[in-house]
């Protein structure tokens, strides 16, 4: 198995310092903009055409196709439409963002403008994670740059196309890459979801059609326009194109953030390309997809890392987390850390979400010191039952996926708390003094 | 319009509609919290999801627009057991002492709970009551956090119809909580105590501060209880207790409050004819001196409130009139007691309000014109059906009694102040007359009339045209001040309410909706029609008053007595900025 370099094309000669990639120049040097500049010659129509050929799909969750996004903010009468660049980059484990951003952000610019080209938007949005502040000077004289080079601003390269964009900084709050919330926040109000319809294609930010992609959604843009694509579409495998971006994490022995394409093997991934398990312990479980992806047990591994592959096995690829945890952790544990995450990080807007997601927490609390019991498990299984289909938005209906995947495939783990049998790691009072 | 399909049943709704207008088409109930007929939809309890067919998840009915051929399930097994865990997962958090809650009759929580049977059910959740303190610092509002259910309804009426904003949510999750600015205390801050968030709340979570301890303790000590009731209260006490809205009914108040122990009881309409003598007087002054205009009425004591912390620039637009409630308190315990043979320092002045603010109002310091506080007690509708209840009086079959006199009699005139609209009317059928000489024939002024939220109108005085405008909820207040301070505003006098709709949807009622105010309000004009004088400069015993008394309007007498002064108190603005 092998990096396949794509959208992280520059990020050895960053690494060696020979790019600086705050620089527009250097980006244009080496093809950069090229991209745009095919897109700015082609319609609306054409470009979204494009889009559907090369196969993306949504790198920030839930794996929506991109074309259709942007069909939906194309056309209509509205005259002011935006872009937004989701960079609220908060899902526990991710950090593809953050070094797209670092390593190439004039890719993910020149993604916008082809976004804002394709539905007729001439502003865009950066919304960035307030834990990513120290990049703000950075992104802002490399929007600088490229304003200067004529890549950004009015009439890039002299097609008459005008595309600006700012920056908004996050305030530190989860929520927030959910994007209704988002654009609460960069309203300047609490961050809270909307409830829909009305969608963000028609009512988005200040209540205009808003075109909302994540980093790496965009910075797919423009090699897609750039070599084509069929090309593209090339990459990964049918239904799943392209090459994604997997943050590695926890118990294994090579963790970070590697460019491979779509569709690799999860059990290859672990132990051939991250060397395995690190300290010589066996692989107990690996979550998908971020605190809100499905934990699967050291059976369910062998499966290829796809977008429809992932979804069936209850969890989200497309942030592209895959954090591992060997045999010296508590499942309950890993769980109950996953539901304080959330219990913190509920806007506590509704109802289920806001007390659901407590009850759950202290039902799990309850089982991983040892005073659990069958009932404690029944009420999850109607909790997480009545949270994920009637909370308001997305935090809180997969709240419940590490739940219910969790209780499902690590069932003995549970039982045997629940029977105050000896936990081989946490000890019979649930690793509490 | 759309077509659908409703538990079986084909509705045709209009375009736009949501599931839970189409559910109501289709005769079905379907329980909601957060969601208020006045208000935009939040969408945040979630209690009332239904299933839609083809959907996976179930849909929020307030929410959901209607499509055409959508077909919903409201009652399905599972929809019952959502609704109910997540009707649980509140009643988890909410203290379980309905027996000791001001709300237990009419809340909307616990109705939801009957209407869902839960409590057939034993709880599942792990019971963990809201921990906050109440706060009974305001003299007109307690709020009781540990009740609330995060609706939200009390915050978006403070911010969107009242442009107040005093609460709002802090922490998030399963720490939200709903507080004024730096947790500090009611009273501290910029609330002008006007109700609003009371009738909107749902559950108990804010109540009116209660204050008929008060006159139990003074009739105990032998007092002289004397109470003068609001235009509006007549058209609201008998909807507090289980009958229709805008039913009237004057005379068994009177009644009751007899019977409660009051030994005159009297009519606010004398002393709101009273205002229009004096204001009317004052405007006229104003045109022809000079005076700062255009001229603003001072009988809402939240508007006041607001004014003063909001615009205390622009103080000098108010007229100097006290409102009718402290004109009448100044005057029972002056000339009426005379009159009624009472000995002024043992009587104990009660009022009751369609209104909270007028609680405050009572206990600003410069009241006290008579030599007394004005007016001991100010209680609202709500507390006066309470005291009916407590003792057991049957309201809806009691006989009819007249109120006392000498300040017994109100005209038409006065008894329009309780609707958005009133005062301007009655004091344009006023001036009108001492302006022209002339008798107006056609009373209704029809453009000062309805809940548009800012209305406007000219009236020509044989000549002299009068510009005048109207607004109710202070949010369209503060535009008519923005442009007032601006030296913008068109305007010779102008009319402003607190709350919206008026005194008859004040926030001492019962709970309002647009619909129930638009009966109060169609109620207080026919009773209008029915009175034999609806001129206040007409009323006999306003006549009686000043030349036994006052002697004249605006004369030395009625400035001493009738007329007050205004505080800047911009600084509960200041300190929020400056904590």
């Amino acid at each position: 198995m092998k990096e396949q370099l794509v959208l992280l094309r520059n990020r050895e000669r960053y690494e060696k310092g020979e790019y600086n990639p705050i620089d527009a120049k250097e980006y244009l040097a080496c093809d950069g903009f090229a991209g745009l500049k095919r897109a700015l010659k082609m319609s609306s129509d054409e470009i979204i055409e494009e889009v559907k050929k090369s196969g993306l799909r949504g790198r920030g969750g839930a794996g929506f196709p991109t074309w259709k996004k942007f069909s939906f903010c194309s056309g209509g009468d509205e005259s002011v439409k935006y872009v937004v660049c989701n960079a609220d980059e908060g899902e526990p484990g991710t950090n593809k963002d953050r070094v797209l951003l670092t390593v190439d952000p004039c890719a993910v610019f020149e993604g916008m403008a082809i976004a804002g080209k394709a539905i007729g938007s001439h502003f865009g949005f950066i919304y960035l994670r307030a834990e990513y502040a120290y990049m703000r000077p950075a992104l802002l004289s490399a929007i600088e740059s490229c304003r200067q080079n004529n890549c950004l601003g009015e009439n890039i390269f002299g097609s008459g196309f005008d595309f600006n964009i700012e920056l908004r900084m996050g305030n530190g709050a989860y929520v927030c890459g959910e994007e209704t919330a988002l654009f609460e926040s960069m309203e300047g109000k609490r961050g809270e979801p909307r409830f829909r319809p009305p969608y963000p294609a028609t009512h988005g930010l200040f209540g205009k059609p808003t075109l909302l992609n994540n980093v790496e959604t965009l910075a797919n843009l423009a090699p897609i326009f750039n070599k084509g694509a069929e090309w593209y579409s090339t990459l990964g495998v049918p239904g799943s194109t392209g090459t994604k971006l997997f943050t590695v994490s926890g118990n294994v022995n090579r963790r970070g953030v590697f460019e491979l394409p779509m569709g690799v093997n999860l059990k290859e991934l672990i132990f051939e390309f991250c060397g395995g398990v690190n300290n010589g312990h066996n692989l107990l479980a690996v979550q998908t997809g971020g605190a809100s992806g499905a934990i699967i047990n050291a059976d369910q591994v062998d499966m290829s890392l796809d977008i429809d592959n992932v979804s069936a096995s209850g969890g989200r690829l497309a942030c592209g987390t895959i954090m591992v945890f060997s045999d010296k952790n508590c499942i309950v544990d890993i769980l109950l850390n996953d539901l304080e995450f959330f219990v913190d990080e509920s806007c506590g807007k509704c109802t289920p979400c806001r007390e659901g997601g407590m009850q759950m927490c202290r039902r799990v609390k309850k089982i991983a010191v040892g005073k659990g019991s069958v009932e404690d498990l029944r009420v999850l299984d109607e909790l997480t039952e009545v949270i994920n289909n009637t909370a308001l938005c997305g935090l809180g209906s997969s709240s419940t996926v590490p739940v219910v995947s969790c209780m499902k495939n690590f069932k003995s783990a549970f039982l045997s708390h629940i029977d105050g049998d000896f936990c081989p790691v946490c000890g019979a009072n649930g690793g509490e003094a | 319009m759309i077509n659908l399909t409703i538990d079986g049943v084909n509705v045709i709704v209009p375009e736009g509609s949501t599931i839970l207008d189409a559910a109501k088409a289709a005769s079905i109930k379907i329980p909601t919290l957060c969601y208020h007929e006045d208000q935009a939809v939040k969408a945040n309890c979630r209690i009332c999801v239904v299933e839609v067919d083809g959907r996976k998840k179930l849909e929020a009915a307030c929410s959901t627009p209607v499509a055409e051929g959508m077909e919903v399930k409201t009652a399905t097994p599972r929809v019952i057991r959502y609704r109910r865990d997540i009707l649980e997962l509140i009643l988890a958090r909410h203290p379980q002492d309905c027996l000791n809650c001001h709300r237990a009759g009419n809340c909307e929580l616990r109705n939801i709970s009957d209407q869902l049977g839960v409590q057939k059910h034993s709880p599942r959740f792990i019971q963990d009551n809201r921990e906050h303190e109440k706060d009974t610092s305001s003299p007109s509002i307690v709020r009781d956090p540990a009740k609330c259910v995060l609706c939200t309804r009390c915050m978006t009426t403070c911010a969107e119809v009242q442009s107040v904003h005093v609460i709002s949510k802090e922490n998030r999750g399963y720490y939200t909580n709903i507080v004024t600015a730096y947790n500090r205390n009611l009273a501290d801050t910029a609330c002008v105590n006007c109700g609003q968030c009371y009738q909107v709340c749902p559950t108990g979570a804010i109540q009116i501060h209660d204050d008929t301890w008060k006159i139990y303790e003074a009739y105990e000590q032998g007092k002289d209880l004397v109470v003068q009731i609001a235009p509006s209260v007549r058209i609201n006490v008998a909807e507090c207790l289980g009958e229709a809205p805008g039913t009237v009914s004057t005379g068994r108040i009177v009644t009751a409050l007899k019977r409660l122990g009051f030994k005159k009881v009297l009519d606010s309409n004398f002393s709101a004819d009273l205002t229009i003598m004096e204001e009317g007087t004052e405007l006229l002054n104003r045109i022809k001196n000079g005076g700062t205009m255009p001229m603003i009425t001072s009988c809402c004591p939240a508007w006041i409130k607001f004014c003063e912390t909001y615009f205390p620039d622009q103080l000098d637009h108010l007229s100097t009139c006290k409102s009718p409630q402290q004109m009448f308190g100044a005057l029972i315990k002056t000339w009426c007691a005379d009159k009624m043979g009472l000995e002024a320092s043992n009587i104990y002045s009660v009022s009751v309000m369609p209104c909270t603010a007028k609680k405050f109002e009572v206990q600003r310091p410069e009241m006290n014109d008579s030599g007394y506080q004005d007016v001991d007690c100010s209680i609202t509708v709500q507390e006066l059906a309470n005291m009916i209840k407590v003792a057991g009086i049957d309201f809806k079959n009691l006989p009819e009694t007249p109120f006392d006199s000498p300040t017994g009699l109100g005209s038409g005139a006065g008894l329009i102040f309780g609707a958005t609209g009133g005062v301007m009317e009655a004091a344009l059928r006023t001036v009108y007359e001492v302006v022209t000489g002339k008798e107006l024939t056609k009373l209704e002024f029809e453009a000062v009339r309805g809940f548009e939220g800012i209305k406007e109108a000219s009236v020509d005085l044989d000549g002299t045209v009068v510009r005048v405008c109207i607004a109710h909820g202070l949010a369209n207040a503060r535009k008519v001040m923005d442009l007032v301070r601006e030296g913008k505003a068109p305007y010779d006098f102008i009319e402003i309410m607190a709350c919206p709709g008026g005194c008859i949807a004040g926030g001492g009622n019962a709970p309002r909706t647009w619909a129930k105010a638009k009966a109060r309000m169609e109620a207080i004009y026919e009773e209008e029609k029915r009175l034999p004088k609806r001129k206040s400069h007409e009323n006999e015993e306003v006549k009686t008053c000043y030349e036994e008394f006052l002697k004249e309007p605006n004369g030395e007498k009625s400035h001493h007595l009738l007329h007050t002064t205004y505080t800047n108190r911009s600084d509960l603005l200041g300190r929020l900025r400056n904590f």
